[in-house]
């Protein structure tokens, strides 16, 4: 989840698997498969996909929380 | 000058680096997010171009690396002066471009990035305090609220990053700090 510079388009359209992106963002994780896993920060700060669009912003977060919800990982 | 961050996309690393000594800057409301973007623009291909230099399509000269990378710390001063972005965060984007130079074998002993500058910075943030907290709470971690376990990892975070530098360091006493750090980093999440 998340852009880099240089061909972000092009990164996020190889993570999403060609298919139209429907998020970006950064998210911090802690732990392991070990000891199971803590999300402990999330925003949909990428950089190049929504830039300064702040009303994107909530929907998109909750895009994420809800895709790393289904892995076990709740913020 | 102002522009979008996404134009800055198209244009080469000389380029985006002309528009940022030419004066310029995103507008004025421009927030955290469209600013990351110019960071990653202007700093990660910088970073490419250090780690392989045999690869790049750019092949900087040493004398383009110190120019960029001087723009770099003014931009990383800019964002921080003006809460753009987390002193952690513009930190940890210092150790990861002093890496890089490091790795390169180009010698830039004025540059802000050399390991002996950025690792002292480091230094002024890891201080006795956040360390006695981290040995106390990293055993812990997992009973820990969200935003104490963030706060111990971002520690852990700077601890690994200065810990990769510790050969490239001049300063014996620097990279002795550095090391004692490493058994407070083994219980950080």
């Amino acid at each position: 989840m998340g852009a880099r510079a240089g061909q972000p388009d092009g990164v996020l359209a190889v993570l999403s698997g060609g298919q139209s992106v429907r998020a970006a963002g950064e998210a911090t994780i802690a732990g392991s498969a070990g000891s199971g896993y803590w999300g402990l920060d999330i925003s949909s700060r990428s950089g190049h996909f929504v830039g300064g669009d702040e009303a994107l912003w909530g929907p998109i977060m909750k895009l994420g929380q809800d895709a790393f919800g289904k892995l076990g990982i709740h913020f | 000058m102002a522009m979008d961050v996404r134009d800055l996309d198209s244009l080469s690393q000389r380029e985006r680096f002309a528009w940022w000594k030419a004066g310029g800057r995103l507008p004025a409301d421009a927030g955290e997010s469209p600013w990351l973007g110019v960071v990653q623009s202007l700093t990660m291909p910088l970073v490419r171009e250090l780690r392989y230099r045999e690869a790049t399509t750019e092949q900087l000269s040493v004398a383009e690396f110190e120019r960029f990378l001087e723009v770099a710390d003014e931009v990383f001063s800019f964002l921080e002066e003006r809460q753009l972005m987390s002193r952690h965060e513009v930190l940890t984007r210092r150790l990861i471009l002093a890496s890089a130079l490091s790795g390169s074998g180009i010698s830039l002993p004025d540059s802000p990035f050399t390991a002996d500058r950025v690792v002292r910075q480091v230094i002024a943030v890891v201080t006795s305090a956040r360390l006695a907290e981290a040995s106390r709470l990293g055993p812990v971690w997992t009973t820990l609220e969200s935003a104490e376990i963030l706060r111990l990892r971002h520690l852990k975070q700077l601890i690994r990053l200065a810990a990769d530098l510790r050969e490239d360091l001049g300063d014996e006493e620097s990279a002795a700090t550095v090391s004692s750090w490493l058994r407070v980093s083994s219980v950080l999440p």
